[in-house]
């Protein structure tokens, strides 16, 4: 087979030649083009605003909506009667005054502060308890308010300090306490 | 994979592309007769008419019965004329014209299948024994971007080159099926290679 002649006619190859001769009466012959019709009615163009696209951006507006929604319902620190249960459940744990402000808290409330730990020290003498409050805060205090702190901390500790005498008497205990004196006379 | 190559190239055609690159679009003659049939001239249109038909022919008749291909060529002509608007590049006429031709090819199968079912003889035979209708069933029953390149070449006698320009298929992938194509037909027909 002659390679050429098939691409471009040049050369001879008897075998296409009668594939040529054979398939010919196949060939198009008419020369007339098609009547034409005289006038063309030109189709409007589709409409770009598309009704099924609104539709469905509507609905996803929609579901999106719904979803928030029911996302921020669900939330107890949002919803009215689920806020008085979660509010009721931490406040037996945390000894943390919540403030009973109006509801109309924003959505994403920021988290709640953690209480401060005031440790208490056991009474360094039996006369007067020295409470002493470890907070950071207390480094801060000028001489002034460090002097009003103490100040406070001790009528705090002889106030205790007598009320404890108070419970003792009530519990019968002061037979003891003013008896030990008597023995001591 | 004798199709890739033809899906591949009409999937350029969809879009009014080519890929052959020998001349820029707008200033083949094809391009320039379609900007006159744009404006109403019927001359121009006969002669774009004459200039196209045989490959249009071509393809139709590499898969419709003989009898339709006559029709079905005015058909796609009338139909190019009224949907020339749709038409993004002048000089992609030709690819154009050829996914038409392929399309309104389908479409007759699919007319003829809603009416009644389709036999291999209204498919592929013609009610003819003779030797030239025997080799045109031959052909026909090759792939189908083998078939058209053929009857493009045996039948309407057109160039490996001149098939690429009007159909717009690269001359690389004409050549290639060119070549395939007639060794599978001489398979078919029997011919000792």
């Amino acid at each position: 087979m002659n390679d050429e002649y098939l691409w471009n006619k040049t050369g001879t190859d008897s075998e296409i030649e009668g594939l040529e001769n054979e398939l010919k009466a196949f060939r198009f012959s008419a020369d007339q083009p098609p009547a034409l019709p005289a006038r063309i009615e030109v189709l409007p163009e589709k409409r770009t605003f598309n009704f099924f696209k609104l539709g469905f951006a509507v609905a996803f507006a929609a579901a999106v909506v719904v979803a928030m929604t029911l996302i921020w319902l669900r939330t107890p620190v949002n919803h009215p009667e689920k806020r008085s249960e979660f509010v009721k459940s931490n406040s037996e744990n945390v000894a943390v005054p919540i403030s009973p402000g109006p509801f109309s808290t924003p959505i994403m409330d920021p988290p709640m502060p953690k209480p401060k730990v005031i440790n208490f020290k056991p009474p360094t003498t039996n006369a007067t308890r020295a409470v002493k409050i470890t907070a950071k805060k207390e480094e801060k205090l000028t001489p002034e308010e460090k002097h009003a702190y103490d100040q406070l901390m001790t009528a705090l500790a002889i106030t205790s300090n007598e009320l404890k005498l108070v419970k003792d008497k009530i519990n019968g205990r002061d037979v003891e306490r003013t008896a030990a004196p008597d023995r001591q006379k | 994979m004798p199709d890739g190559e033809m899906t591949s190239d009409l999937f350029f055609l969809a879009r009014g592309e080519t890929k052959t690159a020998a001349a820029p679009l707008f200033t083949r003659p094809e391009a320039l007769l379609v900007d006159r049939v744009r404006t109403g001239d019927k001359e121009a249109f006969g002669e774009l008419y004459r200039m196209f038909a045989p490959m249009v022919h071509g393809i139709i008749l590499a898969r419709v019965p003989r009898d339709e291909v006559d029709d079905i060529v005015q058909d796609v002509f009338i139909s190019a004329y009224k949907n020339l608007q749709t038409l993004r590049e002048n000089g992609a006429v030709g690819g154009w014209l050829a996914t038409i031709a392929r399309n309104q090819a389908a479409d007759f199968f699919r007319r003829v299948k809603q009416t009644e079912e389709l036999s291999e003889n209204t498919q592929l035979d013609d009610g003819s024994k003779t030797k030239a209708h025997e080799i045109l069933a031959t052909i026909r029953s090759c792939p189908d971007a083998y078939k058209e390149t053929l009857v493009l070449r045996l039948v309407e006698g057109m160039t490996g080159p001149e098939i690429a320009e009007r159909t717009g298929l690269t001359p690389e992938s004409v050549r290639v099926n060119l070549h395939r194509g007639m060794k599978l037909l001489r398979q078919k027909l029997g011919i000792e290679v």
